[in-house]
Order: structure tokens, then sequence, then C-alpha cells
């Protein structure tokens, strides 16, 4: 019995089929693609145990092509696991996006954790262009990470999430955008989606009350009349009857700058703020509504929350629906001093 | 001490198909109404243990039925394994290579007596049990309930059809354990623990990936774990913890070894035809999609029928 | 009586430490002594026979006449064999033998243990005489249900063997089964306690026995059931049956307070499973399964290993085995022939191999660590099968990563569960789930009865 076993180990010995050294393989960090002429083009920034990062370029007419072309000028095994950002161009955006998702989810060695950022203005592999220490995929990473206390105009979700909104058709998918302005990465907003086709993006107005109503962090800064507010924490509910929506809302602002002549220890004082600010606050958002009534496209996933309430299948419910809108601001911070007095 | 081991067998004995098998096709029928189609499928395994319990083993016919649903067991525990280990764990590696490690360990267990793999099966279960309640409360930060509502939207008839095929699958090893003499109550109370333990780790998957991601993944439960992140340091521990799913494949292997055995009584005539099903299924089985797909689709209406071939021998009383 | 005499004088002819004396006490009575120049003490057999014997004329019975505790009748010639090499003194007189204990104390005296040291508690350890570790185990046990039972082993060696146990809590099958095997043992020689090993035991990877120098833990292994065996001229005990949780706990745990010293077994029992485990985990990650490590150490990973020639396998071979020869060496050396050999060691495991490039600084660390937390457990034993585990661990998961690792473990569980000792299971407070024993040895948890796997009676403390 023991020497079958014997003659059993050593077959094992042949084995090893999967054994990789670890200075064998290349570290994918970020991934930049764009379309033109017919054929995808890719910049994939590679980590490996050389001092500097490579920044290699392939192209092809197929996606997979162009994943396996990095093969013909590094040497190294590449490994997706440490993926952080895929930056895509306007015209992958709008036309090829479904193939990609479904190269980029079926492959089992890539985590979809990963963000998805659309670029405009300039093509993404010229963002590689710069000779540097920095990897961009990290950078791009943690400013879209970093940002959400200051200016709040970034989708912090990874493709996963993109995905599912996308794969619901009661629901429209948002990314992040970024320019190059002045060599430097910029970000811009927040692009919208209508299935699997990319639109248009919103300013940085728009993008910060877009990520108020969908009950993603909140940071609006109004200002009204020599005096500066920020709204830092909300509180969102829809309420759906036939074909209206109320949305309430219950907020807290702060008073960041106060130059008028109002005395700040009188507490009636405050309630004409208020009363100013929640005027201030429901024109934007009725300016934000309008614009995505004009264009169909429902980024405020109404018909997905009145189906969970409802259960009604409805169809372009945002075009028909009457929204109205209730604001509720409360000041609670207005910093170490009162004012700052001209007598 | 004899109720703990019992414990630790029922729970090893249902769970090992549902990692691969029962999962995905839940999903795909009946989306977010998942959960109520996994506690209607408790009652119905409860039922069937009911049935399991009054069942007479002195039958001739009934040896002949019990070979070939161990054997079917046995080619679906297998191509479960090589599926799962060659798509995550070892992708190059020929399948046959990745089975002979697994055989060798469970006929070598299988030389050992019942009480020592008793013994064994409470310390795994301790761990087991301890693993899966640390992953969960890892994962509950991305919990959102919002995607699981509304509940009753689908078809009741495909919300019954998931909930045979959760009771079935999870309540047929349990003939396993005839022999055991399990009283009646706490065989009940044990197979209850387990599923609730099995439909949290559903309820987890469909709120954190919505219901539409989830129909599409072959292995959801595998990719909801990619999502843990400690410290925004430790991440990527999916490979680790799904090695925990392992320990049900290797006691549903012993026990049918050991009930194989002591049917066929001569030990060569058992080799041959150990050795002959995992050639079997290693060539033609798992490296052919065609057959594998149809045997993963149909694999509950052919467990059912031969339940109600078993059923059929019941005494009346 | 001349026969007698002769016989002897034929068999013992080239021992020249024999001692035969003639004392003429009349005419007509002689009377032999005869006994082992090396064995006996001059003054014992001065003061107890010889001076007794001289200045007498007339003998009756020279029972009445011997002083001295021990003085047994003989009825055959074959046991003066036995009686002269145990240190008695044989008489002689008209066809009567005597035999008269004067055994000479060539024995060390008694002093501190030196393997299983102890900041608390007592300190005194066995020596090689059996009278002197009856003595101070019967010091602790001051109780009538203490038994012994005396076995003599080996042909040529016939050394005293007793088992200890306790009566009324002690189990008999147990006892009747210890006592069969050993009088079935037909050897020539036993030179110490762990000569019985083979005949007491199965084999198996993992020790299951225990061989102890303090006679505290002695008596308290007695209290909750458990049997000590003792053999003449060796310092060591046997206590049988023994769990995992007695070889990974220090006996002297138990002079400590019970809160702080529960932290520090959780610690052990962490590290045990570590110093097993931790080179095949980091080999089967580096090679196999390399998403696992963080992005920012895998950089730092891949840079070291560009340097090396070997891959990762083979280092950790050669470290682990330079390791073992470190240690091999460490044990044998004595302490008096210097320190250069720890310097020596220092080099090869160190900043010399990593500035040569044979080896990474990870791997270092990782072998280093290994090796500290094994030196936890004191008995060499553990430390063995630890060895034997960690590379079956390491070759299996070299051919198939993680889930070779995970093959390994369950081999390794069920092993653990299959060791059995006399017939009680190894993880004996998990596995047989037992409540006091648990509270008893794993932690230090309050605990007011015996174990119901060992004994039956289980009172010991008012409730």
């Amino acid at each position: 019995m023991k020497k079958i076993l014997l003659i059993f180990i050593i077959l094992f010995l042949t084995g090893c089929y999967d054994y990789m050294e670890i200075n064998d393989l290349g570290f994918i960090t970020a991934i930049g693609i764009d379309y033109e002429e017919d054929t995808y083009k890719a910049t994939f920034e590679i980590l490996d145990d050389s001092d500097d990062i490579q920044k290699i370029k392939s192209e092809s007419k197929t996606i997979s092509n162009l994943f396996d072309n990095i093969s013909l000028i590094i040497s190294k095994v590449p490994d997706y696991h440490h993926l952080k950002t895929v930056i895509i161009s306007k015209s992958v955006a709008q036309n090829h996006l479904k193939e990609l998702t479904d190269f980029l989810i079926r492959s089992p060695e890539i985590r979809n954790e990963f963000l998805l950022v659309v670029c405009e203005g300039t093509s993404p592999l010229e963002l590689f262009k710069k000779d540097s220490k920095e990897s961009i995929g990290e950078k791009i990473a943690k400013l879209i990470k970093t940002s959400k206390n200051q200016t709040n105009i970034s989708y912090d979700r990874s493709f996963e999430d993109i995905l599912e909104k996308i794969l619901n058709k009661k629901m429209e998918a948002t990314a992040s955008v970024i320019t190059l302005e002045n060599d430097e990465i910029t970000l811009k907003g927040i692009g919208l989606f209508k299935g699997y086709n990319y639109k248009y993006f919103l300013d940085t107005k728009k993008s910060s009350l877009l990520n108020i109503l969908n009950k993603e962090n909140t940071n609006y800064s109004i200002f009204i009349e020599n005096m500066e507010t920020k709204i830092y924490e909300s509180n969102v509910k829809y309420d759906f009857k036939e074909n209206t929506v109320t949305i309430n809302i219950n907020a807290k602002a702060k008073i960041i700058e106060n130059t008028t002549q109002m005395d700040l220890k009188d507490n009636k004082n405050y309630l004409i703020i208020e009363k100013k600010l929640n005027k201030v606050l429901e024109n934007d958002l009725n300016d934000l509504i309008n614009n995505l009534k004009d264009n169909n496209i429902d980024a405020i996933n109404l018909n997905d929350r009145q189906y969970k309430k409802t259960r009604k299948n409805r169809n372009n419910y945002l075009k028909n629906a009457d929204i109205k809108i209730n604001i509720d601001t409360k000041i609670n911070w207005k910093g170490s001093i009162f004012q700052i007095d001209e007598n | 001490m004899k109720t703990k081991e019992q414990f630790s067998i029922t729970y090893f004995l249902t769970r090992p198909f549902f990692f691969g098998i029962i999962y995905s096709q839940i999903f795909g029928l009946s989306e977010t109404d998942s959960i109520i189609s996994c506690l209607l499928g408790t009652i119905i395994g409860l039922f069937i243990i009911f049935l399991i319990s009054k069942m007479d083993y002195s039958d001739k016919k009934f040896k002949t039925i019990q070979i070939f649903f161990y054997l079917f067991l046995f080619i679906l525990a297998i191509s479960s394994i090589e599926t799962y280990a060659s798509s995550f764990l070892l992708t190059k590696t020929p399948k046959i290579i990745i089975i002979i490690p697994a055989i060798m360990l469970v006929s070598y267990a299988n030389q050992k007596d019942m009480s020592v793999i008793k013994k064994c099966a409470f310390i795994f279960a301790i761990i087991s049990i301890f693993s899966t309640i640390i992953i969960c409360l890892l994962l509950s930060n991305y919990l959102n309930i919002q995607n699981i509502l509304p509940f009753f939207s689908h078809k009741p008839l495909n919300i019954l059809k998931s909930a045979m095929i959760f009771g079935v699958m999870s309540a047929s090893p349990n003939i396993l354990l005839k022999d055991e003499n399990i009283p009646l109550k706490n065989h009940l109370i044990f197979y209850l623990i387990t599923t609730i333990i099995n439909t949290t780790i559903a309820f987890l998957t469909l709120a954190i990936l919505t219901p539409d991601v989830a129909k599409i993944y072959s292995y959801p439960e595998y990719m909801v774990l990619k999502r843990i992140r400690i410290f925004e340091f430790i991440e990527n521990i999916e490979n680790l913890s799904v090695l925990i799913w392992y320990f049900d494949y290797f006691f549903l292997l012993v026990y049918i070894f050991k009930k194989m055995q002591e049917i066929i009584k001569k030990r060569v005539i058992f080799f041959i035809i150990i050795i002959m099903t995992t050639l079997l299924t290693t060539f033609f089985i798992a490296n052919d999609f065609y057959i594998t797909i149809w045997i993963y689709k149909y694999s509950s209406i052919i467990i059912s029928t031969f339940l109600i071939l078993f059923i059929s021998t019941l005494k009346h009383k | 009586m001349n026969n007698y005499i002769k016989r002897i004088k034929n068999e013992f002819a080239s021992s020249p430490d024999l001692v035969i004396k003639k004392i003429n006490i009349n005419l007509l009575h002689k009377v032999y002594v005869i006994f082992l120049d090396t064995l006996s003490s001059q003054d014992k057999i001065n003061d107890y026979i010889l001076k007794k014997l001289v200045n007498i004329n007339l003998i009756f019975n020279i029972e009445n006449i011997l002083p001295g505790g021990n003085v047994v009748k003989l009825k055959k010639y074959d046991e003066i064999e036995y009686y002269l090499y145990n240190g008695f003194t044989i008489v002689i007189d008209n066809k009567n033998i005597y035999a008269v204990e004067t055994r000479a104390d060539i024995v060390r005296s008694i002093s501190t243990n030196e393997t299983e040291p102890s900041i608390k508690g007592p300190k005194s350890a066995f020596v090689e005489n059996f009278q002197i570790n009856i003595g101070l185990i019967k010091k602790r046990i001051k109780n009538h249900h203490l038994k012994i039972k005396n076995i003599t082993i080996g042909r040529i060696s016939n050394i005293n063997v007793g088992i200890l146990y306790i009566d009324n809590i002690a189990k008999k099958e147990l006892i009747e089964t210890v006592y069969q095997k050993l009088e079935s043992v037909d050897i020539d020689l036993i030179n110490d306690s762990a000569d019985l090993y083979p005949y007491l035991t199965k084999k198996s990877i993992f020790p299951t026995l225990i061989y102890t120098e303090r006679p505290d833990r002695c008596a308290d292994a007695l209290a909750s059931g458990k049997i000590v065996i003792i053999c003449d001229e060796s310092p060591n005990a046997i206590i049988l049956p023994a769990f995992l949780v007695d070889f990974l706990h220090p006996y002297s745990d138990r002079y400590n307070k019970s809160v702080n010293i529960n932290l520090t077994k959780i610690i052990r029992l962490i590290c045990f499973f570590l110093s097993i485990m931790v080179p095949a985990f980091y080999i089967s990650i580096i090679n196999y399964n390399q998403e696992a490590i963080p992005t920012s150490l895998i950089i730092n990973f891949a840079t070291q290993r560009s340097d090396i020639p070997f891959p990762a396998v083979i280092e950790c071979f050669m470290m682990l085995i330079i390791c073992e020869i470190l240690r091999e060496s460490d044990l044998r050396f004595p302490t008096k022939y210097g320190s250069s050999v720890s310097v020596l060691g220092a080099l090869l495991i160190g900043e010399a191999a990593v500035s040569a490039g044979l080896v990474t600084p990870i791997m270092i660390i990782i072998t280093a660590f290994t090796y500290i937390s094994s030196l936890i457990f004191t008995d060499i034993e553990i430390g063995n099968a630890i060895r034997t585990y960690r590379f079956i661990f390491l070759i299996i998961s070299a051919m198939f990563g993680l889930y070779g690792f995970m093959i390994t473990f369950i081999f390794f569980i069920l092993n653990l569960c299959d060791t059995k000792s006399f017939d009680f299971f190894y993880t004996f407070p998990i596995s047989p789930f037992d409540n006091s024993y648990f509270k008893d040895v794993f932690f230090k948890l309050k605990n007011n009865l015996r174990s119901k796997y060992l004994t039956k009676n289980i009172t010991k403390e008012k409730l």
C-alpha cells in the first residue's frame, strides 16, 4: 500500500502549473482607453520592480487584442488585481461602453472595485504623458475621495455600482468627469448616462445638488447678499401620490462669512436668513430638475423609488410627473465670532 | 457531547450544494423574492427530513437505489469541486491533478473510525461558524435594504420552483445520517439553524449586490467577498474566505465512502468503482460545458426522483 | 554451608569488590557475612551486623540479634543475587540465609529542576533514587488511599518500577491495562523511564505521555485521576493519560494570577498554529495567489526578490534547515567552550546573508518568527512534532498553493483527533467537550469539580 502512495507522490512533482514568481508580474494600476478612426487605443500604467513607472501604449481593432498586445512590448505578465481607475474618452462612453463592460466583468482576475472616469476635452492618453513618480491611477482615486469634504462634485462609487444602475431599467447611471487644465488633472462634474450611452455632464453647482438628491454626501455653498453659507448635512424624503412627487428636505447650514449689518445675537435674524436660504435652494433645485426633464434623463431615479413604494410600473415618469420641493434648513453653526463691527 | 457532534455533522451535510449550484439558480429565478423562497424551502426541507426518519432500510431494492443515489451525489460533488478550484484558485492546472489529493485525503480518512471523524467535525464546525460570523459582520457595512424591496413582485411559480430547489438539495444528503439514530426533534432543530445561517448569507449577497447584478454572476456568493476592505489596507481576501466551503465537501465525501463500503463489501470492487467515476467525471463531464450545465440545471429534479423512489418504500403504519 | 560459599566464589569470580567475612562464634558455629563493597555502606554494616556478632559466644536465633529495620529471610539460593545487587548484606548461618539492608547512598542531593523552571512555586526536582522520589510525592499526599504497585523489569537490570494511583479517584480499568502492559515487558536492560515509551504508546507524531521532574505536578495529576509511573535510577516520572493542552501550557501557570495568565494562554495557542503554518502561507501567497498582498507591500517584495537567484521555495527550505542545524548545535555544545558559536550562527542568519544576495530580508523575518514562537513550548517532543508538520505544510502548499494549504490543514486536524493516549482522545477538552478540565487547564477559571472523563468521583471542594 505504501509503495503505491510513493508512486503517486512522485507523480505530483511534475505539477506546479500555476507557479508564478512575483518579480515576473507587472501590476497595472490605470488604463486609459480611446476610440479613433475605427481602432481602440490604450495606455497602460504598469508598476514593477524597477524604479520607474512604465506607460505602455497599444492599439487594436478589438478589445481583447488591445489587452493582449501589451505582451509584445513588455516582458512581464500582466496582473489586474490592483487596478484602480479606468479612464475612457467621450467617444468610447457614447458608443462602445457595452463591449468594454462585458469584457471587464467576465474576466475573473479583474476586481470590480475600480473607478470608471470619463475624460472630456482631451484624449485620456495625454494624461499619461508626464514623467512622474506618482501613479495616476492612485492619484485620481484619491482625488475623487478626498474632495468630498470641500467641493462635493464627484461620484465616489465603484464600477459595480455603476453597473447596477445600468442593468436596472428603472435607474440611470452617473460617473465622474475629469479634464486636463494647465497640465493638471482637475475634476469637472458628474456625467450622465442613458442606458449604456453617455450624454453630457453637469456643472459644479448642479453636480453637488444631484449628490444631495441622490442621498450621497452633502456640501453646497449658497451666497446671499454679503453672506456666505454652506449646507453640510441633509435628510431627503420622497412622497409619491398620483403623478405628483413631493421632495422634503431637512438640512443643516453653517455661516461661513458675514459682512451684513445683521446682529447675530438676535435670534429673529436667523429666521430671516433661513427663509432666504430656502428660496435660493428651491430655485437652484428647480433649475436642475428642469434641466433633467428637458433632456429626459432620470438621474435622480424617481422611477425606481416610486416602484419600490407603490409597485406600479411606469415609463417616462420624470417627464409626466409634477414635482414639488419643500425645504427646511436650520442654521446651527456660526463659528467663533458673532460679527466684525465697523463702529 | 453527543448532541454537539450530531449538530456538526448535520451542519456539514446540509451545506455542500449551496456553493455554486443553489444560490445562482435561486437568484436567477426569483430575484428580489429569494428570501421568501429560502423560507419556503426550509419548510419543504423540514418535511423531507420528517419523511426520511420514517423510512425503512431493510429492503433489498433499497440498496441498489442507494448505490446509484450515492454515485450521483459523488459525481455532483466532484464536478463542483473541480470547477470551483480551477476557476479561482489554480487556473492552469489540469483538473485531474486538482482532484487527486482530495480523493487521497478522503480515502485516508475512510480508514479511521467513525468516532474520530465526528470529533473532527466538531472542531471544524466551530471554525466554520466563527468565520462566517466574522465575514457577515465585515460585510454588513455595505448593506442597502432598498435593494431587496418590494416583496412578492415576481411570478409565484418561480418562487415555488426555487423553494423546491432549496429544500430538496439541502435536505437530501441527510439520508446518509440514517444510522446515527438522531432523535427527530433534534434533527429538525439542527437543520433549521443551518438553513438560517445560509439564508443570512443569501440575504447579504442580495442586499449588497443588487438582484440585477447577482443574476449575471455564476458564483455570486464569491463575488460579494471581493468587497471586504479592512482599514483600507487588507483587501482581496476572497480566496482565503472561500476555503471554508471546502470543509462541507470533505465530510460529504467521507460519509459517501463509508456508506458505499457498507453495501459493497469487497474493497477491490469499491476502489475500482471510485476510480472509474472520478475519471469519468473529469474527462467527460467537467471538461465539457454542455454536460456540466445540463447536470447543474436538472440536478434538483434527479434528486427529487430518487427521493420519491425512497419514499415509496415507506411502510404504512 | 560450604557449598553455598563455593558457589558464590565461583559465580562472582572476577568481581574484586565482593567481600566474604568469616566470623567464628565458637568452635562449632561459624557465621559468614557477604557484601559488595561498591553498593553497601561500611558504617551501616558495622553498626547493624559486625558489632553485634563480635563478643558473642552463643547464638540461638540470629534474627533477634541483628538490629536493622529490614531483615528478610531467604528461601532459595537464587534470590541472593537480587539482594546482593540491591545493597543488602547476606548473613549465612547454618543453612539459614538472611539479608539485611545496608544500602549506600550513591545519589546526588535534591536540586532545583532545570527543564521546567518557574519563578514562583516549589523548586525541588526528582533524583535517581526510588525511595527519595516516592518520599517527595508522599509528603504532598498524606492519605492512605495512595497505593503503589511494584514491578521489576529487565533480565539483566532488574530495575524496580512503581505505579502510583489514588484508590478512590482513578479508574480501575486504566490501572489494570497499565499493569498488564508493564508486566508483559521482556527486555534486557532499561536505563530510564523513557525506555518504557514503546510499550505504553502506539505510533504517533505527537507525544502522548508527560515526562516531568516536578513532584508537585505529579501530586496534582494524581489528585485529578491520572496515574504516575516512577522508575528507579531515573529522574523523570511519567504521567498518563496526557492531552494536547497539557503540553501547550507550562505547569507554573498555576501559581500566577488568573486574569493576567488567561491572556498569555491565548497568545500561546495562537503561536502554536502560527509556528506551523506561517512559512507555508507565505509561500502560497507569494507564488500562487498574489492578490492577497496589499499594493503598498507588493512592489517592496518584488524589488527584494529581483536580486535573488533562487526561487522562494528553495530559499525557505534553506533557511529552515539552517535554523535546525543551529538549534542542534546549541543543544549539544557545552557552554564552557565559549560563545563564538552563536556569533557564527547569527552571521548566517543576518545582514551578511542579505548583502551576499542569497536571501531576502522578509524570509529572515519569517523564519525568525517561526522559531521564536516554537521556542515557547519547553517540551522537546512538541517542538519535533511541530517541525514535522511545518515541513509537510510547506511541501504541499509549494505544489498547490492555498488549495494545498487547506488540504494539509484538514489532514493535520484529522491526525490530531486520531491520536489517542490510552483510549482517551488527544484533543480532550475541546472535542469530547468537558467543562471542568477546560476551565482548569485550557483557561484558568473558577472550577469546583473534577472531570467526568477521567474519574467518577467528581466532587473535590465545598460547592
